[in-house]
């Protein structure tokens, strides 16, 4: 009996839907809201206070689990790139000097949902420039390049000194002894 | 030189029109401008403290604002934020809150660090709200007026259909008729008597025709002429038994009104039922008889319709003849239309417009100038041709 093939079951298909994908894409989407509805700059403030918080508690995570006081320069960098493996980034050092820490990054953990969504990199920003600035004392993150803005890799600049030379873009950070650490 | 940046910080809080102030992460106040205190009252004053401003019953919401503060020491670039606070007036009043590092704490930790806090009161989003609730608003009176077409539109639609069923009804009630005229001329004793029925009857018959149009087409404010002719003509034909050969016929698509299609239909049937008794009867040369619409001057309409008889004086037509003629008068002026018989295409043409045509074929012409007429959409060509035989 030649009867007609079943139809696929729901549960069986082939979507592209799981959790990680559906909170990115609900990121994607909130941050696409946000852009529009209130601009880039205004949309990057309120990243920038997730991405503050974030930083905050990844920061102590290091911390407590390497049982230091502050971490090292080297361990800043190490800590940047391990923290963004642990959530499927590409990150990768280019340069570590007293000065600056150079990272490059081929993969960002948004994956693709970040394209158009620069406010999103504040993410990276807050978090970088927190746990620099928290454990050296000073960070001014720059964005050289970004996936989100449609570069094929990102280039983050984080200088570890006031300088003139900083670019007016970059973000400052600093070291605060507040009750949020 | 500290004395100096407090006095520069301070000229800079007088700019700006909203609340300012300057405090340090735990919400002691360093400085504040008119607009904060006159906002906020004595308690915004340098040496005071925020934290006063918060609600005691509250004290989540004060950890989370000292918890913003922190964060926003950290960085020269402003954070958003909100914050409700005890004003003036001693309502609480919700904020929208922009705060920055604006001094660094003193190496030593002697002097901690200062913070630029701006305050927005929450009229702006009050006002959003407003809009948001105009717009509301107005997306249910758009719904509504939806609504509203809707049922009009249905309405509309039940209303034509009650039309369409009211011609169809009336030409059902005039065939009806006819038919029981065509019985009674079956019974009637006289010639005489049997005339007077059947043109009564092919009265009838033509604005039955018209009704079956009415209901029958898209649209029920009039018909369209050079169908009106074509649906005519082979009825009339067929009631007096005529070599459908005998007629030509050729009409323009024209629009012609509600009122004036059932006089009009009673005009060709007079004047093409006159052509084939009269005009060389009904079995004459093929193409003897021609039917003709077209426009005339502009906006009106002429109909004609001619043949090669022996012609007639309008004014010595006598019996049946004339009174089918006195008909055609009457419906003309009640069209506000003009009736006149000329020489048809055998004569010389010395009768035309002379009210007699010599002995060398007759054409009756009536034109209506003065009315509304409009062409309707031609379809294929703009003058349909028709031979009686094809469409009889």
């Amino acid at each position: 009996m030649g009867g007609t093939p079943a139809a696929p079951q729901a549960a069986s298909v082939d979507v592209p839907l799981d959790r990680d994908v559906f909170l990115r894409r609900l990121l994607r989407e909130l941050a696409g809201t946000l852009q529009e509805v209130v601009g880039i700059e205004e949309a990057s403030g309120y990243i920038s206070v997730v991405g503050a918080a974030i930083g905050e508690h990844i920061d102590s995570a290091y911390r407590r689990a390497l049982a230091v006081e502050r971490l090292s320069r080297e361990q800043v960098a190490t800590v940047l790139v391990d923290l963004k493996r642990r959530i499927e980034g590409d990150f990768f050092v280019l340069e570590e000097t007293e000065d600056r820490i150079v990272l490059g990054n081929r993969a960002c953990p948004f994956g693709e949902f970040v394209h158009g969504r620069p406010s999103l990199c504040m993410m990276t920003s807050n978090v970088f420039g927190h746990i620099a600035a928290q454990n050296l004392g000073y960070a001014a993150v720059e964005l050289e390049r970004t996936i989100a803005r449609g570069d094929p890799g990102c280039r983050i600049v984080v200088h570890l000194r006031p300088s003139p030379d900083v670019a007016p873009e970059a973000r400052e950070y600093f070291r605060r002894d507040g009750r949020s650490d | 030189m500290a004395g100096a940046i407090e006095e520069g910080i301070a000229t800079v809080l007088r700019a700006l029109p909203e609340p300012a102030l300057v405090v340090e992460p735990d919400g002691a106040i360093a400085q504040a401008n008119r607009a904060a205190a006159l906002r906020l009252g004595p308690a915004a004053a340098p040496g005071g403290a925020l934290t006063a401003l918060f609600p005691a019953e509250d004290p989540a919401a004060l950890a989370r604002f000292l918890t913003y503060l922190d964060r926003c020491a950290g960085s020269h670039t402003p954070l958003p934020g909100a914050v409700v606070l005890r004003c003036a007036d001693g309502a609480m009043v919700p904020f929208r809150c922009s705060g920055a590092l604006l001094l660094r704490a003193a190496p030593d930790g002697t002097v901690p660090p200062r913070l630029l806090l701006r305050l927005t009161p929450r009229e702006e989003d009050r006002r959003f709200s407003v809009l948001a609730r105009q717009v509301r608003a107005l997306n249910a009176e758009i719904g509504e007026r939806r609504r509203i077409q809707a049922v009009l539109e249905e309405a509309l639609r039940e209303r034509e259909v009650l039309l369409r069923e009211l011609h169809h009804r009336v030409k059902n009630s005039l065939h009806m008729l006819a038919g029981m005229l065509y019985a009674a001329r079956r019974d009637a004793a006289s010639p005489e008597a049997r005339a007077v029925l059947d043109e009564v009857a092919h009265r009838l018959a033509a604005v039955g025709t018209v009704h079956q149009m009415l209901y029958g087409g898209s649209g029920l404010v009039g018909v369209r002429g050079d169908e009106l002719v074509k649906a005519l003509c082979p009825t009339v034909l067929r009631s007096l038994g005529a070599d459908p050969r005998r007629l030509a016929v050729e009409a323009a698509p024209l629009e012609v009104p509600n009122d004036a299609a059932i006089p009009l239909a009673l005009i060709l049937n007079e004047l093409l039922t006159n052509a084939l008794k009269y005009g060389g009867g009904p079995h004459g040369p093929p193409g003897g008889v021609r039917v003709r619409l077209a426009p005339f001057d502009g906006a009106g309409v002429e109909l004609a319709v001619e043949d090669d008889g022996p012609g007639f004086e309008p004014g010595v037509a006598a019996g049946r003849h004339a009174s089918g003629l006195g008909l055609v008068r009457g419906l003309t002026r009640q069209l506000g239309g003009s009736f006149v018989v000329e020489g048809g295409r055998r004569g010389n043409g010395d009768g035309a417009g002379s009210g007699g045509t010599g002995g060398a074929g007759a054409r009756c012409v009536v034109r209506f100038g003065s009315r509304q007429w409009q062409r309707a959409e031609p379809r294929g060509s703009t003058m349909a041709e028709y031979q009686g035989e094809g469409t009889a």
